[in-house]
């Protein structure tokens, strides 16, 4: 009979670059169960609206994670706007899925760049980190800021991006094509990813389903879920939007999503960019919630479909915010993955869930 | 466009409804716990996405809707049926229901039993902190001052309308003939003063404080059952 026996798996590893803590059941070199541990940072955040008003709450939405940052406060704040029935102007919505997109590249990017870390190509990361940050380029110059933007306000927006600005991101995003290309042919046809990937951490459609799983990791495994294929906001003025969708579940579908989202993306900001109406900016509101008014709002953040709630209580406090963010719900997902696995894969898969503790931890 | 809908179910009807959901194959998408700061009870909301209903109802008229279950009323450690057995991927939030509200959640599929969170206070979400009760307070108060204006104003134009009417009363009881008019005149103008003084009371009353308004009230009726039975004696 094989040796069982328990290894602890973070919450300081050099994988994981925010803490999470896996219990892994092993038999001999192969993962017989996890069992996953957060709540090591846990920041309680959303208890803080209490003692910030709902304009002030918008900043710590924005905090509760560097990567979704533009997520988390598009998401607020449009959950606001539907519980104190505001109607934002086209715009504005046209801005703030511009910026969630560039925000869903530049995440991709990112995620790309510790995947090719973690399977030790060091020059793949470096090339995937240096077209990252072209997108964090265009934030700086559009919003002044890198990560954090703060653009976002209940009711519209802080300041305009103008025309030429829009411009000048469809330009950047058409130079750096080829260099996003290559580097998706080196992902998905290179030998060397190639062994790495394919046929490692395989969840079914089936499974996939039953366990909830949202965004890039349950779209590898062919469920056709994308919040942004309801057509909110900006993305009903699209011409089409369907879900990058892949079949096979492994750590391999799950990059070849990914990669084909940013392409996907970068189109998305090319047709809004072409099609953007110019009716204002809107502006804050002044916040009267009735007493239990409620909005709650689901997006797709770039890890996969986010929740937003809000409740009033009649004062400028909220009485509830509530942020379900994709990590939490892929929790199940990432256990189900690491099930009969070698122990030497067990980094790549919690890799290709893309994991954002900060989020979980909001 | 997305809509949302709430449906109140109990707590012995939750399971049957979320298999229901499960059965024509909603997603889904999480649960939370809040706390209802007038009477100290909880309240849970399970939150799910029929993405085949949602995509028909978007082909017919463009919306669809994010679909809620909410149990209200939940007492402090009331036991409460774990839907993990349905989607297991419930299990951190209601891990967290349980460590951050100290809400008793049975046969979960993965239970922390309170170590899923490392927090500094117990159940800290079920905390009331004082400044949450003054701010509630002074809404309360804000909002029942704006309530009591309303009330005023209103009364204010009852009691425009109300003089209004006695001086027509009055003009056309100058009218008819002097025999004719005398008693009714008096009995009319007696009436229209009557009117215009309870109009002012009631103007009085509704810019006062609700609790003192109250207790005029209660003395107002007292003094008129005590001139009637004065009357009667």
């Amino acid at each position: 009979m094989a040796h069982r026996s328990v290894i602890p798996f973070g919450p300081q590893h050099p994988v994981l670059p925010e803490p999470l803590h896996l219990d892994l059941v092993i038999e001999d070199d192969r993962v017989i169960e996890a069992i996953p541990q957060i709540g090591f940072v846990h920041r309680g955040l959303e208890k803080l609206t209490e003692k910030r008003d709902m304009h002030q709450f918008g900043y710590i939405a924005e905090r509760i994670c560097g990567i979704c940052a533009v997520g988390h406060s598009c998401g607020y704040a449009s959950a606001c706007e539907r519980m104190l029935d505001i109607e934002v102007p086209g715009r504005v919505q046209y801005i703030r899925t511009i910026l969630h997109e560039l925000s869903r590249i530049h995440s991709h990017l990112l995620w790309l760049g510790l995947l090719a870390d973690a399977f030790g190509f060091e020059a793949l990361f470096y090339r995937s980190w240096t077209l990252r940050e072209q997108i964090l380029k265009i934030f700086e110059s559009t919003c002044g800021g890198r990560v954090i933007l703060s653009i976002n306000e209940i009711g519209g927006l802080k300041h305009d991006i103008e025309d030429s600005e829009l411009a000048g991101i469809v330009q950047t995003l058409d130079a750096m094509r080829p260099d996003y290309d290559a580097l998706v042919h080196t992902f998905l046809d290179d030998d060397s990813c190639g062994e790495r990937l394919h046929g490692v951490g395989v969840i079914s459609k089936k499974d996939a389903l039953e366990l909830s799983m949202v965004g890039p990791f349950g779209r590898a495994s062919g469920v056709n879920y994308d919040v942004r294929m309801f057509g909110d906001g900006a993305y009903a003025d699209l011409a089409a939007f369907e879900p990058i969708v892949a079949t096979d579940g492994d750590c391999y579908a799950r990059c070849q999503v990914r990669c084909a989202e940013v392409t996907q993306a970068m189109d998305i900001i090319k047709e809004l960019v072409g099609k953007i109406p110019h009716d204002g900016i809107g502006g804050r509101t002044k916040l009267t919630p009735a007493d239990g008014a409620r909005g709650e709002v689901v997006i797709e953040q770039p890890r996969g479909e986010a929740y937003y709630y809000v409740r009033g209580n009649g004062t400028k406090n909220l009485d509830r915010f509530r942020v379900r963010t994709p990590t939490s719900q892929n929790l199940a997902g990432l256990t189900h993955a690491l099930q009969g696995v070698l122990l030497a894969n067990v980094p790549m898969i919690i890799l290709t869930i893309d994991p954002c503790i900060s989020c979980t931890e909001r | 466009m997305q809509k949302a809908i709430y449906t109140t179910v109990g707590i012995d009807e939750l399971l049957s409804h979320v298999q229901a959901l499960k059965g024509v194959g909603a997603r889904f998408v999480q649960m939370h716990a809040e706390r209802n700061v007038d009477d100290g009870t909880y309240r849970l909301v399970y939150t799910f996405i029929n993405v085949h209903a949602a995509q028909e109802h978007i082909a017919q008229d463009g919306s669809y809707a994010i679909e809620n279950l909410v149990v209200e009323g939940i007492d402090r450690y009331q036991e409460i049926p774990s839907i993990s057995s349905y989607y297991p991927a419930v299990f951190p939030f209601e891990n967290e229901v349980h460590d951050l509200f100290g809400l008793a959640i049975t046969d979960m599929q993965i239970d922390f039993k309170g170590f899923f969170y490392q927090v500094s206070t117990a159940e800290p979400m079920s905390v009331i902190t004082p400044e949450v009760k003054a701010a509630r307070e002074k809404a309360m108060k804000v909002r029942a001052a704006a309530e009591a204006k309303a009330r005023k104003a209103a009364a204010e134009k009852a009691a425009a309308a109300a003089a209004a009417a006695g001086e027509g009363a009055a003009s056309a009881a100058a009218a008819q003939p002097a025999a004719a008019a005398g008693s009714d005149a008096q009995h009319d103008e007696a009436a229209a003063k009557a009117a215009l003084k309870a109009a002012e009371m009631e103007a009085k009353l509704a810019a006062m404080d609700p609790e003192k308004a109250a207790k005029v009230r209660a003395a107002l009726a007292a003094k008129a059952v005590r001139d009637k039975q004065k009357k009667e004696a």
